[in-house]
């Protein structure tokens, strides 16, 4: 849980301190043919790629790209999930049926391939709009956690107090029921981080993400996607990058579903 | 039984046309349109963009153009692939068995490892084996499947040349080989590509079944058949195994989304032409017909795998009832 906290804190600050710490430029391309696709040396640690970039430079700008777009993309789904989930389970009714059902068709559609039809008609995206996609196409199963906290909630002796004193309505909700979905909301932003990472470094690597020379972890890996094996180091410290924050933000994420006792539920 | 197949059935249903109408929806309120990367180069004027949008009827109000396509749809009418320039439905008469037989393979395979897996870490719960296999199934999951693929490019394919790392048969020899050295071929292909994504399948399986396991280790029933004398092995395999299946089949209909997912990436990479790699080309072909065929597919497929998912786990276990 320290390591993993340790790891995750290092790469925030990587991410934050690029442009001070980063030895190279990450765009720089000195035209030299000698500098092309060198293996890890004292000069550059992570080598170099096809256009004899800095990997190292490109790794650490690469951390600010992705862990920006991540986080951005999950505070947008928490905060459309929680909403609607808030919606559907306060009203009940007609209102919850027709959401529900919207989540339901959300939820069976394979994430990836909502992205890539997304992506077809959009054409290539800005950092920002891949973090609005990732947003959009992530809010479904967070809505669902919500609705069935916000009925729990909603059923319980201090609520219907809160109501029976004649409080209005919003205010019943913003200080009895929503506060008791905070650690369900907490922890389903965490484990989301663990699935938005991968997927924008996913979309990056196909060449459909971030787009070039923007550097983004999935996006460096893309430079050696065709022979990873003969420049193995732009493949594996991007790699290591993504894995590390991923396995970091996981290990968070089921610690904190642990303290807050919340019972294990599959979330796609 | 047959009240539960109509109502999961009118489900899926709804599903389908919802997400049909989703992606309809997304592909034509976003900005670009099919023509306007390969004609708004200089050399083209605006009238031939207009021409070709008025041709295929992109030029109609989007109300018109939903129902059009919706009653197509209907009729099994895909549309016509720009990109490739012939039907939609002859690209996924030939992508969709592909992505099958790769899925299935994988899945089949990753949850027979999976649950093997999974049966073994729960009985030496508390072994030092027994942790450390449960952490690497956990660390496993935060990997992403396309550097586990490049991966298994680079080192089993590139390196020792094991296995072929492109496409499903061998362009050169396939035609000449014999009934029995033809299915070899295709199975020599499937290797790399279905072992990355029954990889990934293992290590989910695992996990969840090794939960189920330790929940149903401690019933009564279990205790039960120990105390009747029975050995460890006949405790695990035949009382505690058989009842933790149960929602193992659940589970599996939930991880087709997630497969499909992998596929994107397993089929780009190991050059596997199926549905995964048509999507990624038909992105980069400006091919709305063709990527929007491909999520609904997928849709279909997935709401077809929890459809069975479900129907399995409700004869499995009389207990459970469809959700109305």
């Amino acid at each position: 849980m320290k390591l993993a906290i340790g790891t995750l804190a290092l790469f925030v600050f990587v991410a934050f301190a690029a442009p001070k710490i980063a030895p190279y430029d990450p765009r720089a391309t000195p035209q030299s043919e000698t500098q092309k696709n060198m293996p890890p040396t004292a000069a550059h640690p992570f080598g170099t790629d096809q256009y004899s970039r800095d990997v190292l430079s490109r790794v650490m700008w690469g951390a600010r790209v992705s862990l920006g777009v991540a986080a951005a993309a999950v505070l947008l789904a928490l905060t459309l999930g929680a909403a609607v989930g808030a919606l559907a389970g306060y009203r009940g009714g007609v209102t919850d049926v027709i959401l529900m059902r919207l989540v339901d068709a959300f939820l069976s559609v394979p994430r990836v391939l909502l992205l890539l039809v997304i992506v077809a008609s959009t054409g290539s995206l800005s950092p920002a709009g891949i973090a609005l996609l990732l947003g959009f196409t992530g809010w479904a199963g967070t809505s669902r956690l919500v609705r069935g906290e916000v009925r729990r909630m909603k059923e319980r002796d201090f609520v219907m107090a809160s109501r029976a004193m004649g409080s209005p309505e919003w205010r019943v909700f913003v200080t009895h029921v929503f506060p008791g979905v905070m650690p369900q909301l907490l922890v389903t932003g965490t484990l989301a981080l663990a699935t938005v990472i991968p997927l924008e470094a996913g979309l990056s690597f196909l060449g459909l993400g971030i787009q070039p020379p923007t550097a983004s972890w999935g996006g460096i890996i893309n430079d050696a996607a065709s022979h990873p094996g003969d420049t193995w180091w732009v493949v594996l410290f991007p790699g290591l990058a993504i894995v590390c924050t991923v396995l970091s933000v996981n290990t968070i994420g089921e610690r904190l579903r642990e303290k807050l006792d919340l019972r294990e539920r599959f979330v796609q | 039984m047959r009240r539960f197949l109509v109502v999961r059935g009118a489900q899926a249903l709804v599903v389908i046309v919802l997400v049909a109408s989703l992606a309809f929806l997304l592909v034509h309120l976003a900005p670009g349109d099919p023509f306007g990367a390969s004609l708004d180069d200089p050399s083209n004027d605006a009238t031939l963009h207009a021409q070709q949008m008025h041709r295929w009827g992109y030029d109609q109000p989007l109300a018109v153009q939903y129902i059009k396509w919706i009653g197509n749809l209907g009729r099994g009418e895909f549309g016509w692939s720009h990109s490739r320039n012939r039907p939609v439905w002859d690209v996924l008469r030939e992508t969709v068995p592909r992505t099958l037989l790769l899925m299935g393979t994988a899945l089949i395979a990753g949850m027979l490892a999976g649950l093997a897996l999974g049966t073994w870490q729960a009985a030496r719960a508390g072994t030092i084996a027994a942790r450390v296999s449960g952490a690497l199934s956990v660390a496993t999951l935060s990997i992403p499947e396309f550097l586990f693929a490049l991966f298994a490019l680079a080192v089993p394919g590139a390196r020792w040349h094991w296995f072929p790392v492109s496409g499903v048969v061998d362009p050169a020899m396939h035609d000449s080989m014999s009934a029995a050295g033809q299915a070899l071929d295709v199975l020599r292909h499937l290797v790399l590509p279905a072992g990355t994504l029954a990889l990934v399948t293992a290590a989910a399986v695992c996990r969840y079944h090794r939960s189920a396991m330790l929940a149903v280790l401690p019933e009564d029933f279990v205790r039960t058949a120990r105390a009747k004398g029975a050995g460890e092995r006949i405790v695990v395999m035949r009382h505690a195994l058989r009842n933790a299946l149960g929602p193992m089949i659940t589970i599996t209909g939930l991880l087709i989304p997630a497969l499909f997912g992998g596929a994107v990436f397993v089929e780009t990479i190991f050059s596997w032409p199926g549905i995964g790699r048509m999507m990624v080309d038909a992105v980069t072909g400006n091919d709305y017909a063709l990527a929007m065929a491909g999520v609904i597919i997928g849709t279909v497929l997935v709401a077809l795998g929890s459809a069975l998912a479900d129907t399995l786990a409700a004869l499995a276990d009389p207990r459970v009832r469809v959700e109305a």
